[in-house]
């Protein structure tokens, strides 16, 4: 439908390695590729970026390209988009460009589709090819999560989307798989970098990683109070079942807990096997954060409260007499 | 300082799930007609955010809105917000807005920012509740050329620049940017919104808000509205929420308890 082709993904490096939600876009991209019968690339931009090429061809990537020299160590939007700009005004357009719904994606995605003139659609849940059109579809929550819409791209430009975690499981990586791995020059200097970072505050989760956890136990401000959450949630429930920490909007507010364990809207996405969510009523910003997973089990006093329409298990009770005899049960089968 | 606040009317947030329906015909969400309509959640912050800024060096802030489902209830919204401490208000009104993007809707609010003039910073919600796109405050500074942050949880103004604080992944950044620029705010205990006080309510309700079409703004018709549009709505669904929740009906949390582990024993979930 237009001269631009393939299929392009901004990706993420976490330590020396591609982000696992790089590696799940580079599962959703080559669907993608394969149904519109095009080349895969993906860029990474990072110093220590060097390692990510093997690794993002065994996972279905054709062309990975690296850039190790960008002019500010941390990610800049400003700065990143350009090299992109350049990237994709010297390699030609591509069809199809996504990106992660990470806070880098979140305006590293807008700055790009405003930069290349394209149509935009963030935080998409699924993603496909019309196969009338050829033209891509992507369908993502709106109001809130109340309602799914399903966005098509007006003809002719570049269709972005940004894609939240966990959506898709990556493919099995093949090891064998051959593809291209291209150094490329930044091509730009700091006169694009626009914000000046005086510090960068790392706030690092306790307990297991709620991104990645298998189970992660969520309290909200109905637990009552910092040491309840400690108690019963941080040090109680979660403990038990190595489960990481998740929490509200308004528990992280309250104090309960710091801000990295918040799950929602403006927090982390999170899509674990299991998610327990206690005294918490199930606003739909917090749910933004957790509707990914897999099993939802929600204690709550008021057995009308929201989280229970979200729930597959429930139990309507004092979260207090709850957890403390469920913990004894789960410690006798685990 | 001189503000400029974007701000958006949406249906109010936590309506319950079950109140929601779709019009696939007019590729719109339903609500019930007593469901209210408010300022988005973020952009009171964002309008918060720039009171405290004009509390604490003077200035003045302007809040904008591009009219959607009635302009008469956005001219509500701006006269609160003028309640709140803002001096000035500005609706755009034209049915050549409809059925705007993120792009539409972008490009008429920079065209609105360029005919006010002078500013120092423009500040708005980094996602409005009802289509959650999460463009608007980004695509502003693209097209009128500025430097942008999200999702900003604090600003202190520091004579030609401001130091803010925004969200990464696993912690938040300090960082400063030049004004003019533009800031995406998020929500923050700092920034919730303050109750107007009766003054200041007495004073927007006599204020007349003024209102621009297109033709105001000098905007390239093909650029707003439905025709300036690059994504357009294919479909909508209210989708399935799991809905069908198996209760551990005992009353006794023990057997409660116990119930449950064997649930997710049986299933396999742990």
């Amino acid at each position: 439908m237009t001269e631009n082709n393939g299929v392009l993904i901004c990706g993420e490096v976490d330590g020396d390695k591609p982000s696992s939600v790089s590696l799940e876009l580079l599962g959703i991209g080559r669907i993608l590729a394969d149904a519109l019968g095009e080349k895969l690339s993906i860029v990474f931009i990072d110093k220590s970026a060097d390692n990510c090429g093997q690794t993002a061809v065994s996972y279905g990537a054709d062309t990975v390209y690296l850039v190790t020299d960008a002019p500010t160590e941390q990610f800049e939007a400003a700065s990143h988009a350009s090299i992109i700009e350049k990237l994709i005004t010297d390699k030609g357009m591509p069809g199809i460009l996504l990106l992660g719904q990470s806070m880098t994606g979140r305006i590293l995605a807008p700055m790009l589709a405003f930069r290349l003139k394209a149509g935009l659609v963030m935080d998409c849940l699924g993603l496909e090819i019309d196969p009338d059109t050829k033209g891509l579809l992507v369908q993502k929550p709106v109001s809130g999560g109340n309602v799914l819409a399903t966005y098509s791209f007006k003809e002719g430009g570049i269709q972005m989307a940004t894609v939240r975690r966990k959506v898709m499981d990556p493919a099995e990586p093949d090891e064998g798989r051959q593809g291209a791995i291209e150094i490329i020059p930044a091509g730009v200097d700091s006169s694009a970098v626009k914000i000046s970072l005086v510090e960068r505050v790392l706030e690092e989760t306790e307990g297991p990683n709620i991104e990645t956890a298998e189970t992660v136990v969520a309290g909200g401000r109905g637990i009552g109070s910092t040491e309840e959450f400690e108690e019963y949630i941080k040090n109680g429930l979660a403990a038990v079942l190595n489960a990481g920490v998740g929490a509200t909007r308004a528990a992280v507010d309250a104090g309960y807990i710091t801000e990295p364990h918040q799950v929602g809207l403006t927090g982390k996405i999170v899509g674990p096997n299991l998610y327990i969510a206690v005294a918490l009523s199930g606003a739909i910003q917090h749910m933004a954060g957790c509707s990914g997973a897999r099993n939802i089990v929600a204690i709550n006093r008021d057995e009308n409260a929201q989280i229970f329409k979200f729930a597959k298990f429930g139990i309507a009770a004092d979260y207090k007499k709850v957890v403390p005899v469920l913990m004894e049960k789960l410690k006798e089968v685990l | 300082m001189n503000i400029i606040t974007c701000i958006k009317q949406v249906p109010y947030p936590d309506t319950p799930a079950s109140a929601y329906g779709v019009d696939n015909e007019a590729k719109k969400v339903v609500l019930p007609e007593d469901v209210p309509l408010v300022i988005s959640p973020f952009d009171e912050n964002a309008v918060e955010a720039g009171l405290q800024i004009k509390d604490n060096t003077g200035g003045t802030m302007t809040v904008l809105s591009l009219a959607v489902n009635s302009p008469e209830g956005v001219i509500k919204d701006l006269k609160q917000t003028i309640a709140m401490g803002a001096d000035e208000a500005v609706l755009l009104d034209d049915p050549a807005f409809e059925g705007g993007d993120s792009w539409s809707t972008s490009y008429s609010l920079a065209m609105a920012i360029k005919k006010i003039g002078e500013f120092d910073l423009i500040l708005c919600g980094i996602q409005a509740a009802d289509w959650d796109a999460g463009q608007v405050g980004i695509g502003i500074a693209e097209i009128l050329g500025l430097p942008v942050a999200m999702p900003v949880t604090k600003i202190a103004s520091k004579e030609d620049r401001v130091q803010i604080e925004y969200l990464i992944d696993n912690g938040h950044d300090v960082a400063e940017l030049p004004l003019p620029c533009v800031l995406a705010i998020a929500s923050d205990e700092t920034l919730m919104p303050r109750i107007a006080p009766l003054p200041g309510i007495i004073k927007a309700k006599k204020r007349k808000i003024p209102t621009w079409t297109a033709a105001d703004i000098e905007a390239d018709m093909e650029m707003i509205g439905a025709v300036g549009a690059k994504t357009a709505v294919k479909e909508l669904n209210i989708p399935e929420l799991g809905g069908s929740c198996e209760f551990m009906t005992s009353e006794d949390p023990e057997e409660a308890a116990g119930m449950l582990v064997e649930k997710l024993k049986n299933e396999n979930i742990i």
